[in-house]
């Protein structure tokens, strides 16, 4: 069961709820953090398939903080979420493995088609 | 009037050593002259109309060639009339300005006015009292015809800091807007999914409520498609030419268009033309044109998409029946957050001729067919790539 719990990380907490529940409604399992570190401080191996992750955050960045959870979790999916489609993070982040960059407003008919794909493969 | 024109005047003046002396002579000279100004001018557009780059300039036939030989009359005769103040040296400016605005270069405007020279300094010296007289009167001319070149040179100068300075505007007004676009993505996103919740929550049974979520997302969608023309405006990609058929332009422009009951005529040569240019930018301005005309329109009028080849350019005329352009902002309708719709925020012109000029092409409000709003766009021929202004 828990292979397809996801892992939400936006500094956003509304947002970040609002994902949880769409993804809940969509049949996954999911978890928010609004703070990188602590999402990253509880982070327990297996525990997640997937982590969706905001780009921009403080204190640490998306790509940051999903380069230190692969150091934990090498097994960890990753898709991120952006306000800056044009941010340089863009690149890091799809250079670093992570399966797609989500542009907000997000379509959320379309983020649970690409997390299904990517939790299926 | 500012007071660097005045300035410029007067210093350029005293620095050829124009003086009343000067003045004297050029009021003596101007009853020989002004006979003759009808055949100079004949002359001066024969040889203008005999050079392609210089008659490209003038794009409106024989009429336009009517109304410049007047002007033309006109500027030879008050050359000796005087007096030679800033009235004098505004209205020159308002010619020179006129040549700025039909994209002449400025290597023809010196080579037109030797032209003239040629004719003025052969009739002074012609018809001179006597051989001393003759040779102060012909540097009186002279000195003159340096200060009409000065002041149409400075003209070319004015659009060019003109332009520089809506460059510089855009750039800090466009680091400041992008900002803020983007910060507003975020509420955006929260609002985004909590419409999707809510469409959820209240299933299909409640319709008033479905109503206005459907609403609701509209314009989460509308305030989206604002913040990316906006940074599309601010955003300094560079074009990727290739050759694109007008056709297929003007298909991927009115593709994503709404389904509407205005009337749209297209009217395309059969000749196959085809531009060089970034096919996603082009179809950004002929969208948004299109679009704009449209709204001006309304759903019972007309929007005439006409497009013809003209010389190194194709023109795509957009022309409309709504009630066409303020006069008040015609001359910044292309400026960012200029607007004469209630809604518009400004940005759609604005970026239209931020692309057309990328692409080597120009965007111009002119007067057409139908009473509305006309802009034309002229955007390179592929067999002649390389910029037409």
């Amino acid at each position: 069961m828990s292979a397809r719990r996801i892992l939400v990380v936006d500094d956003n907490r509304d947002l970040a709820e609002n994902l949880v529940e769409i993804l809940e409604d969509a049949g996954f399992g999911a978890d928010f953090f609004d703070d990188p570190a602590r999402a990253l401080h509880a982070l327990v191996p297996g525990r997640y398939s997937l982590a969706l992750i905001d780009l921009r955050m403080p204190g640490m960045d998306g790509v940051e903080l999903h380069r230190a959870l692969k150091q934990i979790d090498p097994a960890l999916k990753a898709i991120a979420m952006t306000a800056f489609a044009r941010d340089e993070r863009v690149r890091c982040a799809l250079g670093d493995g992570m399966l797609a960059v989500f542009s907000k407003p997000m379509n959320a008919a379309s983020l649970i088609v690409q997390l299904r794909e990517a939790v299926a493969a | 009037m500012a007071p660097h024109e005045e300035h410029l005047f007067e210093e350029i003046k005293r620095y050829v050593g124009f003086d009343e002396g000067d003045e004297a002579r050029l009021r003596a000279v101007g009853p020989r002259v002004v006979p003759h100004a009808l055949a100079i001018t004949d002359d001066f557009y024969r040889h203008i109309l005999e050079h392609h780059d210089a008659r490209r300039a003038i794009t409106g036939g024989d009429a336009q060639v009517g109304s410049l030989k007047r002007t033309l009359v006109v500027w030879l005769r008050e050359l000796f009339e005087g007096p030679w103040d800033l009235a004098y040296y505004e209205r020159r400016a308002r010619i020179g300005r006129r040549h700025v605005a039909i994209d002449l270069p400025q290597q023809y405007m010196f080579t037109a006015v030797s032209v003239i020279r040629d004719h003025l300094c052969r009739i002074v010296l012609d018809t001179a009292a006597s051989p001393d007289t003759g040779r102060a009167e012909l540097f009186s001319v002279n000195r003159l015809l340096d200060l009409e070149l000065a002041i149409m040179l400075h003209t070319y100068r004015e659009n060019s800091l003109a332009r520089l300075q809506r460059t510089e505007r855009l750039a800090t007004f466009g680091q400041f807007a992008a900002s803020i676009a983007h910060e507003l993505r975020n509420p955006l996103g929260v609002i985004e999914s909590s419409t999707f919740l809510l469409r959820k929550r209240v299933g299909d049974s409640s319709e008033p409520i479905t109503r206005h979520i459907d609403k609701i997302s509209a314009q989460v969608q509308l305030s989206n498609r604002i913040i990316s023309s906006l940074l599309d405006l601010v955003r300094e990609r560079p074009p990727t030419p290739r050759d694109v058929p007008v056709r297929e332009l003007l298909t991927a422009a009115m593709e994503p268009l709404p389904a509407t009951t205005t009337t749209i005529e297209l009217d395309v040569p059969d000749e196959p033309l085809v531009l060089h240019v970034d096919l996603d930018q082009a179809r950004q301005i002929v969208a948004n044109l299109l679009s704009n005309g449209l709204e001006a329109a309304g759903p019972t009028g007309t929007v005439a998409v006409r497009v013809r080849p003209e010389g190194a350019a194709v023109l795509i005329t957009v022309n409309d029946t709504g009630p066409g352009i303020d006069p008040t902002i015609r001359s910044r309708l292309f400026e960012p957050l200029v607007s004469t719709k209630v809604r518009g925020i400004g940005l759609g012109l604005a970026l239209c001729r931020r692309l057309a000029e990328r692409n080597g092409g120009t965007i111009t409000v002119a007067s057409g067919r139908l009473p509305g709003a006309s802009f034309e766009l002229r955007l390179p021929r592929a067999e002649l790539a390389g910029g037409i202004s």
